[in-house]
């Protein structure tokens, strides 16, 4: 029988089948590289996540300072929320230490607990709050950036509004038409509408959860525990503190502890003061005259510093406070 | 079995032409594409490492922005903590307060208090426990006082640092009892311009009833032209010299300046303005020491008087903007090079160390207008390459590696407390160099002195009933 194969047709081919081999354990070798580092920048990634969400908690704390615990709208509230002109108001609270008379707040302005009588609940000392963050598709009040709301007439001479600003719209106006005006039709704009305008679209953009989150612990009037997270518990300490309810947003007990693994968590001490100042101002000494003695400040760089920039010293405002120091903590603490 | 011919398995010479160039191209191709693939992965190898790199210094200038370990290492003896001690300045020509004790950063409170620099003194208790909260954890020691307890007396004469203490703003004894619009007059008690226009203190003493002593005192004599619109002109002129003495002291409010007095001499200037609340105003009257007519201390009001600056010649009570506005204070490295402010760079040199590391800690520096050249600008290039000290992350390391070198400087500039963190990255290979750099949020002085025990290692801390709380640089 006659062979049909010679055996020198192997060579070429075992050359060209190592080579190729070869390049391609280079290449794994690459990607597997490239895999790790990209992991090793997640890593960076989620650290950069985790202090955005410090910056998050501290500007939590200092708005709930003084906003945000509105009970204007339940009226079953204990005590009553006031009514001034037959509307429940939207009530104001002094800081999480009363600025009027040191006690632990927040307090309205009759000095009743804002806090709700459940002292297992947030706000109370003693106890957190959970913030997992996310994008909403609409945020409340939410105007557009267009601009030219009120172009002013140009090109008709004979028009009465020729060159006159006309202000005919509200401006900036409501983003996606929410309840924006129309000229043509005025009646557009209504209570209805602006209630959606208000609320905007609480619904998450799908690509920004699971990200972020804080956790406040309140361990004192004004001293604080926040936990910074960068990953998808969105802030539960484990399986036991969630509710059966909290638990369906995960498949199952495992799939949480294998997101926990995956998590960055940094704990930080905070302490909230209200002894803030609006940074910008400064006393005077050659603005107005050396040789006089006065009372004025200098607000640069505010809004509302125009030409003759001076204001009284009442202009110094402390709307949220401050935070006086902040500890990162070196070890997880047993509560937080 | 039949076996074909050897002539006729030969090839032809054709045939090795075409096989031997055929076979050339395929190495040729193979090699070229071996050689790509290679070049490919050594490259990709050297910017793995080069990100690798980056991202340990990213991580360490985190851990600095939270821990201040740049500044002071608490795992290393005393020794080798130069800011942990407290000295005089050394008998320095034209320094304030040359010959009094001050302490650095990380100095304990206690050894502040031991010292004399801020001594403990009065009968307030220091919360020693904090409370059992409902859920079982301890809470914070942090806690503010009813109005009944902190309108006693024996508050005001409370002395040294209190760490339960919550600096509120009801609370009387944190308010200054300055009036913002006293004025340092020069010249005899006429304007500080020469014009003769308004007296001195027209609006009051306020050192009789806010001062540092609690004692009655003599206050320093000082002329006026009492009357400028009199109908006599001459009677304009008519100097009367005033004089306050033996004034009551009891009741008077001494707490703010007591605290401002001896903090301003406890951890250097920009850690000063840290402990103090954001609202401070930086006046205190003073019954001894350097201090004007009215009794203030020069330190608070004298332009450039070490811890004040001179813009606009300003010579009335100041808050924190005012202090920062044209200069800034900051934390030095105390690995950085010991130079001159206005002097060249070296290419090498020594740390810093004793005098001359406290009086950095202890004085402010141009960072707006008076730095744009000259001297000023050198001492603004000073402050900021002292402070953002640029330290080698690896202490060896391949001389093919990259270099990459980490630093984390703080300064306080137009009332903002800015962190600055910058991470180099030299390649040694064409000399390339990338830099990030960012603002960092993070652990502030007074967190990073809570972090570290008082003696040496990290403070452990936890919120459980029973866990045990080491003492740390903070406690009395």
């Amino acid at each position: 029988m006659h062979s049909s194969i010679s055996p020198r047709s192997g060579t070429i081919l075992i050359i060209v089948a190592g080579i190729s081999a070869l390049l391609a354990a280079m290449a794994l070798t690459f990607l597997v590289q490239m895999r790790s580092d990209v992991e090793e920048s997640q890593f960076v990634l989620q650290h950069a996540q985790a202090k955005l969400m410090l910056a998050a908690g501290c500007n939590y704390i200092q708005e709930t300072s003084r906003v945000g615990w509105d009970r204007s709208k339940d009226s079953s509230a204990t005590p009553p929320v006031p009514v001034v002109d037959g509307l429940r108001i939207h009530e104001e609270a002094f800081g999480w230490v009363d600025v009027r008379n040191g006690k632990t707040g927040p307090l309205n302005r009759a000095g009743a607990s804002l806090m709700g009588s459940d002292t297992t609940k947030w706000p109370h000392i003693g106890t957190f709050v959970r913030c997992p963050m996310f994008v909403r598709r609409v945020p409340p009040y939410a105007t557009t950036l267009a601009t030219g709301s009120n172009p002013i007439l140009t090109k008709d001479s004979s028009s009465p509004d020729y060159t006159y600003p006309l202000m005919r719209y509200p401006d900036p106006q409501p983003l996606e038409n929410l309840n924006a005006y129309d000229h043509a039709s005025p009646g557009s704009v209504t209570d209805a509408r602006y209630d959606q305008f208000a609320k905007g679209d609480p619904t998450p953009l799908t690509a920004s959860q699971g990200k972020a989150w804080f956790r406040i612990f309140r361990d004192g009037p004004a001293t604080f525990i926040i936990t910074c997270g960068s990953g998808a518990t969105s802030g539960f300490k484990d399986w036991g503190e969630m509710s059966t309810i909290e638990r369906e947003q995960f498949p199952n007990r495992e799939f949480f502890y294998q997101l926990k693994a995956t998590e960055l968590r940094l704990h930080y001490r905070v302490e909230w003061t209200a002894a803030g100042v609006e940074t910008s101002y400064h006393n005077l000494q050659h603005e107005i005259a050396r040789t006089h003695d006065h009372y004025e400040s200098w607000p640069p760089n505010a809004s509302h510093a125009w030409s003759s920039s001076r204001r009284t010293q009442t202009w110094l405002k402390s709307p949220v406070g401050t935070i006086r120091w902040i500890q990162r903590l070196v070890t997880e603490p047993t509560f937080w | 079995m039949n076996r074909v011919p050897a002539a006729v398995a030969a090839f032809t010479l054709i045939e090795m032409m075409i096989a031997v160039a055929l076979g050339s191209m395929v190495i040729l191709v193979a090699m070229s594409g071996f050689r790509t693939a290679s070049q490919t992965i050594t490259v990709a190898n050297r910017l793995s490492l080069e990100n690798s790199m980056l991202r340990s210094g990213y991580f360490e200038a985190q851990m600095q922005l939270d821990f201040w370990t740049n500044l002071d290492d608490p795992t290393r003896p005393d020794t080798e903590r130069p800011l942990k001690g407290d000295q005089s300045v050394g008998g320095k020509l034209n320094w304030p307060y040359q010959t009094d004790r001050r302490g650095l950063p990380f100095t304990p409170m206690k050894k502040l208090s031991d010292d004399g620099i801020w001594a403990k003194a009065g009968t307030v208790p220091r919360v020693s426990s904090p409370a059992t909260l409902p859920d079982g954890s301890r809470g914070n020691w942090v806690m503010p006082r009813p109005l009944s307890e902190i309108s006693l007396a024996s508050w005001d004469l409370d002395r040294g640092w209190d760490p339960t203490f919550y600096w509120a703003p009801h609370d009387p004894r944190t308010w200054c009892r300055a009036n913002m619009a006293e004025k340092l007059r020069d010249n005899g008690g006429i304007g500080n311009d020469g014009v003769d226009n308004l007296p001195k203190m027209i609006s009051g003493r306020y050192a009789i009833f806010g001062n540092t002593s609690t004692t009655p005192l003599t206050l320093d004599n000082y002329n006026v032209r009492p009357d400028l619109n009199h109908i006599d002109p001459a009677q304009r002129q008519t100097i009367q010299a005033v004089s306050y003495s033996g004034y009551p002291g009891a009741n008077i409010h001494s707490w703010y300046y007591n605290q401002l007095n001896s903090l301003v001499r406890a951890m250097g200037y920009a850690a000063f303005c840290e402990y103090l609340p954001a609202n401070s105003i930086y006046t205190w009257y003073s019954n001894s020491g350097d201090r004007t007519a009215g009794g203030i201390d020069n330190l608070g009001i004298v332009p450039w008087y070490g811890f004040t600056n001179g813009d606009g010649d300003q010579r009335n009570s100041r808050g924190i903007y005012r202090n920062t506005y044209s200069c800034s204070y900051g934390y030095i490295n105390p690995r950085s090079w010991d130079y001159g402010l206005t002097a060249t760079p070296p290419l090498s040199g020594t740390p810093l160390n004793g005098d001359t590391l406290r009086q950095r800690y202890y004085q402010c520096y141009e960072s707006d207008y008076g730095a744009t050249e000259n001297d000023g600008a050198k001492r603004l290039r000073w402050l900021l390459s002292h402070a953002n000290h640029p330290e080698q992350l690896l202490d060896s390391r391949p001389s093919s590696w990259p270099e990459v070198q980490v630093s984390v400087g703080r300064i306080i500039k137009n009332a903002h407390h800015v962190a600055v963190a910058k991470v180099r990255r030299f390649s040694p290979l064409n000399g390339e160099l990338i830099e990030l750099s960012w603002t960092g949020l993070g652990t502030t002085l007074r967190g990073a002195r809570q972090q570290r025990h008082q003696t040496i290692g990290w403070a452990r801390w936890d919120n459980a009933s029973g866990a045990t709380l080491d003492p740390h640089l903070d406690t009395p």
